[in-house]
């Protein structure tokens, strides 16, 4: 047993410092910086120096490493979004070298957004049930359907979508895996009101909608086996338990800011108490990451651990947001929406946001029939013997 | 090079460990050896001296494998609890009586007086257990030999929170997986109850806390490595950790495991209630989870002890420290 990186790893991690020493200052242009970033061979890692990636070797260290370095000196990691996260891994690993090139650097620079048009108002868990219709007429496909939980459709120029384009074929393979453009006359994008006050997701109606020929991505029919291409990318970001630790921060700093009975919430010995219960879970994630880390470097497969990432960080979320709403105390119970310069009651849609992270990108539930299935090697659920 | 794994000696070890455990402490010999009263098992106990692990000197992380191991035994030796004082002074059989009951089997005990620690002649009224074996509150003597000084007490106290953890956390895990062949065997409704999210759930849930204690005991262990910085036994905040998280992790499966068996886990017959009454019982003769996150929160809340604490920000060697440790109270909602 080993937690240190080893003295190759040290080494690398000082280069990193270094150069976010000298090529970075908050305030710098993001986008100059990340053209700088990738030239030294720190974003944008697995992708070929062609399509504007740094083309370097896997190594799940140094991205690990790279990640925390970028993180403390808060310069901008590589873009978000499905564009860069999902279809960018799907057309490396199964476009046509021409969508390469059309596509992957301006989707890499941020000048292409993409939406993800995957959910129907029928097909959530059970995705392969999906009903929107692609029709090829002559050298065009025509859509009809609906898409929903569309992520930024608005703001998006392009869609990677799966439709189905043979309606005969059992349900996995009739599916297609398409890219069309949003803005023309045949799609309507109506934005969802959410409960925490945003509008980020969309219903994506299309009517007539139309696409060439040749934007689909692998052979009619394999759509499905071409959108999970992309797991194997998401396999570099194995080692990061970022998004539970900034959200315990966040937390540790609401306790000692709010007072409760006379002295900061941080003082209370019941908040003491969840307060440690966290830190416990906080670590078992970490150690989590790590040993699927090791296990990646070793070869091995991270076994059930991997099964229970996303549903231990969606239940993480949501015990945090019980306590930072116990915390705020009264102030939960004021609206987040609709008060003039909110205080803490912006807590309250941690609560509301919990709630999506344990349905966003794989529900809890499907989580945990996941790790029952083939973690415990349990029945498949609904199995008749 | 980083590798949370075991390391190659403790897993050949604990392998033969478990090999011979599986015939040593099946089912029927704990069974056996609660029936004849004293839960103690004398065979067993003859082969953990040939194994030769009086003699054993080892790192933390052995230890901590060996308490898995007998845990997910049941193994019906007081085994576990003579562990801490084995491996911190290299004495054998002497069980650690620090605010806790100890095992009537044991005829030497460590005690804590404001001078250091000693051993003393175990005495007192050996009592049934609802587990099946037989505790004695140790009446102090007061004589005894020194074993140590205070700073050996803590050590002694955190190292038996590791493996008080680690028997836990492997009796839980050996419960989850006999509730896991149970769901794939028992049909209701015509289908095998595994098959039904009711069920399914509860042991993936099961399974998760497990997993998360688990790896918490190869932390306490890590941190327990002389070539870290580790005197020894684990640092104290996984101590705390560790052993909250394994209680109720374990309390956890065996409430969990009984609901998916129904009926049948309230009779004897079933193994369930073998590792149910004795994951109960470990746990209450452990310190309360409530005073292992009061004190954690102690350790990792105020700044005075916080930035002391070894190898709990993991940013040693690398790692950043985290931005709600370098800035305290600067990161807002």
């Amino acid at each position: 047993m080993d937690l240190h990186y080893g003295p190759e790893h040290d080494t690398f991690r000082e280069e990193v410092q270094a150069f976010l020493r000298a090529a970075w200052k908050p305030g710098d242009d993001a986008k100059a910086f990340r053209r700088k970033a990738v030239e030294a061979g720190y974003l944008y890692r697995s992708i070929p120096r062609k399509y504007g990636g740094s083309e370097q070797a896997p190594d799940i260290l140094k991205a690990r490493i790279i990640a925390d370095a970028f993180e403390v000196a808060r310069a901008p990691m590589e873009l978000k979004g499905n564009g860069v996260q999902m279809l960018v891994p799907t057309l490396l690993e199964r476009g046509e070298e021409w969508q390469r090139e059309q596509f992957v650097r301006k989707t890499l620079e941020g000048e292409y957004k993409w939406a993800q048009g995957f959910s129907e108002p029928g097909a959530g868990s059970d995705l392969a049930s999906l009903r929107t219709r692609g029709e090829l007429r002559g050298d065009q496909w025509v859509i009809n359907g609906q898409k929903v939980w569309t992520s930024y459709a608005r703001e998006c120029q392009y869609m990677f979508a799966l439709i189905r384009t043979e309606p005969d074929a059992p349900k996995h393979q009739g599916i297609s895996y398409l890219l069309l453009d949003l803005r023309q006359p045949g799609v309507e994008i109506r934005p969802m009101k959410q409960i925490n006050g945003g509008n980020d997701f969309n219903e994506v109606f299309f009517t007539d909608a139309v696409t060439p020929a040749h934007w689909i991505v692998g052979q009619r029919g394999q759509g499905w086996s071409v959108s999970k291409s992309l797991l194997k990318h998401e396999r570099n970001m194995l080692g990061g338990i970022d998004r539970s630790e900034a959200m315990f921060n966040s937390l540790l700093g609401l306790a000692r800011r709010v007072e409760r009975d006379g002295g900061p919430a941080i003082r209370d010995a019941w908040v003491r108490d969840r307060l440690a219960a966290l830190k416990c879970d906080l670590e078992a994630q970490r150690r989590s990451s790590h040993i699927q880390l090791t296990r990646e470097l070793a070869g091995e497969s991270a076994g059930r651990l991997q099964m229970m990432n996303k549903l231990a960080q969606s239940n993480f979320a949501a015990a945090v947001s019980e306590l930072s709403n116990a915390i705020v105390g009264d102030e939960s119970l004021l609206s987040p929406i609709g008060n003039e310069k909110p205080g803490n009651e912006r807590w309250v849609n941690q609560y509301m946001n919990s709630l999506a992270a344990a349905i966003a990108g794989g529900t809890s539930n499907i989580q945990r029939n996941i790790i029952a299935e083939r973690g415990l090697e349990l029945p498949r659920e609904g199995g008749v013997e | 090079m980083l590798d949370e794994r075991w390391n190659a000696e403790v897993e050949e070890i604990a392998s033969a460990l478990r090999k011979m455990l599986e015939t040593e402490s099946s089912p029927q010999r704990v069974r056996a050896a609660e029936e004849n009263g004293a839960g103690f098992d004398e065979a067993l106990a003859a082969r953990m001296r040939e194994f030769g692990l009086d003699e054993l000197q080892a790192d933390a992380d052995l230890f901590a494998r060996i308490a898995f191991e007998f845990g997910r035994a049941l193994a019906s030796t007081p085994t576990v609890e003579t562990l801490p004082v084995l491996a911190l002074t290299g004495r054998a059989s002497i069980a650690l009586a620090f605010d806790r009951p100890v095992p009537a089997d044991v005829r030497n005990v460590a005690v804590r007086r404001f001078d250091g620690v000693f051993v003393e002649s175990l005495r007192g009224r050996p009592r049934r257990s609802s587990a099946g074996d037989r505790l004695v509150v140790h009446e102090a003597t007061g004589d005894g030999e020194r074993l140590g000084d205070l700073a050996l007490a803590g050590r002694l106290e955190r190292f038996a929170a590791m493996t008080e953890a680690a028997r836990m956390v492997g009796a839980g895990q050996a419960l989850l997986h006999y509730g896991a062949a149970y769901v794939n065997e028992r049909k209701q409704f015509g289908k095998l109850i595994g098959a039904y999210q009711g069920v399914a759930h509860r042991l993936a849930r099961v399974a998760g806390d497990l997993d998360a204690a688990e790896l918490l005991v190869r932390k306490a262990a890590f941190t327990a490595l002389e070539r870290v910085g580790g005197d020894g036994a684990p640092a104290a905040a996984f101590a705390r950790m560790v052993r909250a998280k394994a209680i109720e992790a374990a309390r956890g499966a065996a409430t969990h495991v009984h609901q998916v068996f129904g009926g049948n886990g309230f009779a004897m017959e079933y193994d369930v209630q073998l590792y149910s009454r004795r994951i109960r019982s470990w746990a209450m003769r452990c310190p309360r989870a409530g005073e292992d996150l009061a004190e954690l929160a102690r350790l990792v809340l105020d700044p005075v002890w916080r930035d002391q604490l070894p190898l709990l920000w993991h940013f040693e060697r690398g790692m950043p420290l985290p931005r709600w440790a370098a800035e305290a109270d600067a990161t807002g909602a």
